[in-house]
Order: structure tokens, then C-alpha cells, then sequence
């Protein structure tokens, strides 16, 4: 160790003093870059926490609106409430009940589906209506309970729901007390499909909907699809002089088929149909002339007269 | 030695130099030109009015964001000669490329339009999309007390659609904060025959135009401005009066395409929709918003962009089959006011849908729906593009629109 630092030492002293001058300039040199590179480094953090500050006190402050909304709503008063729910939730089940609940969900969840189902509601209400009203009814014997069933069809239906109910009760109880997770799974791949059908169907009927009301806010005051090109066969002078005259210009002039012929042109040359402003700077024709010759939205009448796409207003 | 050069050294321009960089090994040198060392943070720009953002922080070196072994060269581009493979600056210089990369983008030409620069420009008169003009509007707002603000779009393509929408949306905010919104009266003029193009997000936007109490005038194509009258004309002989007027100018290439002769009738350059390979051109390709694309002219979209011509670039350089992959893919927050944004994502086949974004279904961003997220992620947008988006580094966002998370 000694013995290699010390010919340098003998270096460094036999330099002049400029020499060494020089050599401390090259290290403060490469350090300055090294501390520049550190620099630079650092520059993206600095922004971000420069950024985030303000974004999360918007946050912050967003949150706060948000809970005193939600306070004002009485949903932390329902909160303190639902405390003591769960007080008696965790008093009254066992972790062995939540683990058996959760074997249980899909069976629940159909089970709630299949009772919430308009004509068990109906029933259910019906039900809570007899038994509000049955102070008023009339005692019945057993003899009476026998009569009403012989002769009431209605009493008949319930009494075969009711045994049918017992039926399925009892054939339950006879099975093991606790579905294995065979069954569960049958249960739920049974469940399941009828249920994303459902949700499909809502689905689609939904976007059946949606492009309906797109396509009625897409139409415009004119007859034609004004996103579509009318092929040279469908397009005609006469086709023109129709859908020109539906967009409120009533006789078209030699002046008119110019610009017209020259729309349906320049789409059909370039694939895009050209803008006002576009069609004055290639057809030299003036904005106020076009604007004399067609007075409302020249560049679509004349796109929807000339049988092509309106000009695009590019996003 | 192979000579590489990039024109324009903003969003897309500093994107692809970073990406080529890394892609090309050393026999290629790079070369980026602009004409000056600003590089603007363009969608801040929309805030300065509104004291959001001050100028300062908007601006930084562009050369900041190139990496090392690329030349940048400060210079007007006088023209670009095709067929010899050269680009003239104003310097006198002449560059040889074997390759050239197009992202001179777009700016805005006031001047086109009768009387919009005469009297009462910066006075009554405001464009927001120079930093200028975004910042004496900003002292004007400030003065204002009451009135009518009219913003007119003077025709389609803008860069950054919404924008217009947006500071509509902002100054409805700004005036009810100061208490004095019922003193204000707001229209919206634009072109477009309602408050967007596609029908899913114009019936949205337009009825939050309805909802905030903006003025919607459709088919409005300004034909010129009396600066003295502070009137607003159409060339279908509507006229609206004015206290402010604050003014999207009509949009056009950059100045050296006309005078290569390279353009269409407003400057853009001709560009494959999917593969962004010039038109004709066999050596050149473009993106961001110099080209005549029919998309958005916006950063998302160079950034996209970038994707797919990064692997284009390389595919052109080994003689291999070109990527028709590019698919319009935009994406755009928009600013609501009262701390909300929407999010729009869509491309050249599909009109923005409502939906999550990016993961479908968690989001945590929605689409076409108003949410406090969305303007988080607006305003946390700016370090992303300062520091991934210019950088060039991978942002998790595919170039591709995904269906997936959109309600059809």
C-alpha cells in the first residue's frame, strides 16, 4: 500500500504548480458533471412534488365536499346505527357461520333473485295484507277449513302450494345437513346462465336504445344520410335538384352545378370531401359567391346535393 | 455516416428524437431543427388566462429534452428539396438527409382573416394559443366586469379540439367564482353544425353548454371582424356584438411546405394515414400536427403516432414491408370547470364512447363523463409529458383504441 502511493506522492510534489492546478480543474470538472448528472436526476422528483401538492389538496378538498355532503345526507348518523347492527352480526354468528354463508352466496343471491321476482312480491304483499286484516276474519273450524277447501278453488291452489312446500321441505331435510361444494357449483352453473342471459339481453336492448337515439341526434334537417356516398348510379341531376331543394334551395343554376359537380368530384379523387374554405382555395370561387349560391351551411348542402359524406369537422 | 434530421423539436419532433436515438446505432447521426429553444407546454396554455399557470412555467429549453448524440441546430427552414435530399435553412446552412422526419406541426395564421389583427387586436380582440395572447387575455379577464365574451373557431382543423369547449367551460367557472357570472354572457361560434363532431360527444358537450348557460351558434363561418364596431360577421350574414373576442385563428402548416411545394392548400403535408409515410415520398415520414390527417391534432396523437413510426423507421431501413398500424387513436382530457374534467378516447372509425379508461371497467378514468379524476389527471399530465412523453419513454397507453372498457 505504502510502497504504490508513494512514487506518486513523489509525482505530484516534482509537479509545477500550474501543473497541479490543472489536475485539481480536470477533478472539479469530472465532479461538476457528476453533480450535473445528480441534477437532472432529481429535476423529475422536483416536479412531481411540485405537481402533487396542489393536485392533492384538490383531492383533499374534493374528499372533505364530498363527506360533509354525505353527513348532511345522514348516512354517518345511518353509519353509528349500522355500528350496532354489526354489534349484533358478530354477538349473534360465529366464524363458522360467515365460512358456511360464503359456501352459500350463490344460493342466497338466487334465492333473493327468485323472491324478489314481481309475482312473489305480489304474493308476499298480499300475504302482509291478510295478516294486517286478520282480527277481522272469521274463526274457521277444522269442519270449516275442510268445507272452504272442497269448494274454493283458490284455497285449493294454496293448499297444493303449501303441501308441495312440505314436500320439498321434507325431501331437503332428509339430505345431508350441509350441501357439499358439488352441489353448491351444480347450483350456480344452474343459476348462472338464465341470469347473464338477462344481462345480455338488457344489454343489447340498451344499446339498441342508445344507437336509435345517436342516430336521431345525427340527423339533420335534410332528407339523405348525410354520411353516406350516393353511387353514381343512385345520384343523378334529379337527385340533386331534390335533396337541394329539401335543404331549402329551391332551383339550381348553372353556377350551382359547378360547385356541386366539383364537390363530388374532389371526394371522389381524394377520398375526403372537402370544407368551404377548402373548395374556395382550389376552385378560386370566393367564399361570399358560394355563400350567395347556397346561404344555409354551403359545405354540407353541397356535400348532401353533390351525394357525398359531409366534410369532416376532424376531432 | 447516414444522415438523419428531424424538423421541429416540439411534442413529436423531441419524442422521436429521443426514440431514434436509442434505436439507430452509431452510424447514424441526428440532426433536429427548430427555429428557436422554446419549447412550450402547449396544453398549459389553456390555463394562463385564468391564472392557473403562469408563462414561466410553461416554457423550458428544447435542447433540455434531446439526448446526447444529437445535433440541434437553431434555424428558420427555407425549404426542403425531395429529390436532392437536402433541407435550406435561413442560416445559409444546407443539410443532407438520408432519412427525414416531419414534425414542424402547426400554427395559427390570425392575419387570413378580414380585420381580425386590426384595431382592437390584444385590445379587445385575444388568441389563447400563443403565450402572448393567452397572456393579455389573461390581464383583460382581469379587468373585465361584465359583458358579452364571444369565442369564434374560424375553421376546422384546430390544434387541440376541445380547447375552444374548454375555456368556454373555464371562464363559466372564473366568473362564478368572482360573483359576477350573471353579469357575463357567453357564446360559442363555431364552424361545425353543433358543439362537436361526433353525435355521442356533441350531445354530451352541448348539453353541458346548455346546463352552464353557454351560447351555442352552429354553422358559424366568420367572414370578418370589425375591430372598431367590436362586431363579429358570417359570411351567412349573422352578426354577433362583442365586449371581448377571443378568437381560434385559422390553422396552417408550417411556412417552409408551401414554399417546397410540398402541402395541400393549407400547408399540411400529405401522409399514409397508417403507415405515416409521405405521400410519394419515399425517404420521409410525418407526425404530429404537420400532417393533413383526419384526426386530432394533438400531442396524444403524436404520441401514438411516435409508436408506430418508430417501428416504421426501422422497417423502411431494412427493406421490410411497412405497418399499416397507425389507427387515429386520440385521447383528450376536458377541462369542465368546478375541478371536473372528461375524458375522450377515439380514433378515425370510432366517435368517442363512455366507458373506462385505460383498464376497462376500474378505470380510473371515465370516459365522456365529468369527474374529479379526470381533471387530476389533466393537470398531473404535465410531468408526465415533461418528463416520459418528450422523453420518449414508454407511456402504459397502446397506440392501438381499445374497444374493450367502451360501451358500444
Amino acid at each position: 500500500m505504502m510502497d504504490d502511493t508513494e512514487p506518486t506522492t513523489t509525482a505530484t510534489a516534482a509537479l509545477t504548480t500550474d501543473q497541479r492546478l490543472d489536475v485539481v480543474e480536470a477533478k472539479l470538472d469530472a465532479l461538476a458533471s457528476q453533480i450535473q448528472t445528480l441534477v437532472d436526476a432529481q429535476r423529475p422528483i422536483l416536479d412531481l412534488a411540485s405537481e402533487v401538492g396542489p393536485i392533492a389538496d384538490e383531492m383533499m378538498s374534493t374528499g372533505i365536499d364530498q363527506l360533509s355532503h354525505l353527513q348532511d345526507r345522514g348516512y354517518f348518523d345511518l353509519a353509528a346505527e349500522g355500528k350496532y347492527l354489526v354489534d349484533r352480526l358478530v354477538e349473534d354468528y360465529d366464524p363458522s357461520d360467515l365460512h358456511d354463508l360464503a359456501d352459500n352466496a350463490a344460493n342466497i343471491l338466487d334465492t333473493v333473485r327468485m323472491a324478489t321476482q314481481p309475482s312473489v312480491m305480489a304474493v308476499i304483499r298480499d300475504a302482509a295484507e291478510s295478516f294486517d286484516s286478520a282480527r277481522e276474519l272469521e274463526p274457521v273450524s277444522p269442519i270449516g277449513a275442510v268445507r272452504r277447501v272442497r269448494k274454493d278453488k283458490n284455497v285449493q291452489r294454496g293448499f297444493a302450494f303449501v303441501l308441495d312446500v312440505l314436500a320439498r321441505v321434507g325431501r331437503a331435510s332428509a339430505r345431508a345437513p350441509r350441501p357439499s361444494r358439488g352441489q353448491l357449483a351444480a347450483a350456480v352453473s344452474h343459476a348462472a346462465p338464465p341470469s347473464r342471459e338477462t344481462r345480455r339481453s338488457s344489454a343489447a336492448a340498451a344499446a339498441v336504445g342508445a344507437s336509435s337515439t345517436a342516430s336521431t341526434t345525427s340527423a339533420g334537417p335534410g332528407p339523405a344520410d348525410e354520411s353516406a356516398f350516393v353511387p353514381d348510379a343512385e345520384w343523378s341531376r334529379e337527385v340533386a335538384t331534390a335533396t337541394a331543394a329539401a335543404y331549402g334551395v329551391a332551383e339550381l343554376s348553372e353556377n350551382h352545378w359547378q360547385l356541386i359537380d366539383f364537390v363530388r368530384a374532389q371526394y371522389v379523387s381524394s377520398g375526403s370531401t372537402p370544407n368551404i374554405r377548402k373548395v374556395t382555395k382550389l376552385s378560386g370561387i370566393p367564399t361570399r359567391d358560394i355563400y350567395a349560391l347556397f346561404p344555409k351551411a354551403p359545405g354540407k348542402v353541397m356535400a348532401a346535393t353533390a351525394g357525398v359524406p359531409k366534410p369532416v369537422g376532424c376531432l | 455516416m447516414k444522415n438523419l434530421v428531424i424538423l421541429g423539436a416540439g411534442t413529436a419532433g423531441s419524442m422521436m428524437a429521443n426514440k431514434l436515438r436509442r434505436r439507430l446505432g452509431p452510424e447514424w447521426s441526428i440532426t433536429v431543427v427548430d427555429r428557436d429553444n422554446d419549447h412550450v407546454y402547449q396544453p398549459g396554455l389553456l390555463f394562463v388566462p385564468f391564472g392557473v399557470y403562469r408563462p414561466g412555467e410553461l416554457v423550458r429549453d428544447r435542447s433540455s429534452f434531446l439526448p446526447d448524440g444529437v445535433d440541434f441546430v437553431v434555424a428558420e427552414i427555407d425549404t426542403v428539396d425531395a429529390v436532392a435530399k437536402t433541407v435550406s435553412l435561413d442560416t445559409g446552412r444546407t443539410l443532407a438527409y438520408d432519412l427525414l422526419v416531419v414534425a414542424t406541426g402547426t400554427r395559427t395564421a390570425p392575419a387570413e382573416t378580414s380585420g381580425l389583427t386590426g384595431a382592437g387586436w390584444n385590445e379587445s380582440i385575444f388568441d389563447f394559443y400563443t403565450m402572448e395572447g393567452a397572456t393579455r387575455l389573461g390581464e383583460a379577464l382581469e379587468r373585465f366586469t361584465g359583458g358579452r365574451i364571444v369565442l369564434n373557431i374560424v375553421d376546422m382543423p384546430i390544434k387541440c379540439p376541445v380547447a375552444p369547449l374548454e375555456f368556454m367551460f373555464l371562464a363559466d367557472h372564473h366568473f362564478h367564482e368572482r360573483g359576477i357570472r350573471d353579469q357575463v354572457e357567453l357564446v360559442y361560434a363555431t364552424p361545425l353544425d353543433a358543439a362537436f363532431t361526433k353525435p355521442r360527444a356533441a350531445a354530451e358537450l352541448g348539453t353541458l353548454l346548455e346546463r352552464k348557460n353557454i351560447e351555442l351558434e352552429t354553422d358559424f363561418n366568420t367572414s370578418e371582424v370589425d375591430g372598431v364596431g367590436q362586431v363579429l360577421h358570417a359570411y351567412d350574414g349573422r352578426a354577433l356584438e362583442y365586449d371581448v373576442l377571443v378568437t381560434v385563428p385559422l390553422h396552417q402548416g408550417s411556412e417552409w411546405i408551401e414554399r417546397s411545394g410540398l402541402g395541400d392548400a393549407f400547408g399540411f403535408l400529405p401522409t399514409h394515414p397508417n403507415t405515416l409515410q409521405v405521400e410519394g415520398l419515399d425517404d420521409v415520414f410525418a407526425l404530429g400536427d404537420a400532417t393533413d390527417l383526419q384526426t386530432s391534432k394533438a400531442g396524444s396523437v403524436a404520441h401514438f403516432q411516435g409508436d408506430v413510426l418508430i417501428e416504421n423507421i426501422e422497417r423502411h431501413l431494412n427493406g421490410v414491408e411497412l405497418l399499416a398500424d397507425f389507427d387515429g387513436h386520440a385521447n383528450c382530457f376536458i377541462e369542465t370547470g368546478f375541478g371536473k374534467a372528461i375524458l375522450i378516447d377515439f380514433n378515425y372509425d370510432t366517435e368517442p364512447l363512455a366507458g373506462r379508461f385505460p383498464l376497462p371497467g376500474l378505470g380510473p378514468f371515465s370516459l365522456l363523463k365529468e369527474t374529479a379524476v379526470n381533471h387530476w389527471g389533466k393537470l398531473g399530465f404535465r410531468w408526465i409529458y415533461w418528463n416520459s412523453l418528450v422523453r420518449g419513454l414508454d407511456l402504459p397507453i397502446d397506440h392501438r383504441m381499445l374497444m374493450a372498457g367502451k360501451e358500444a
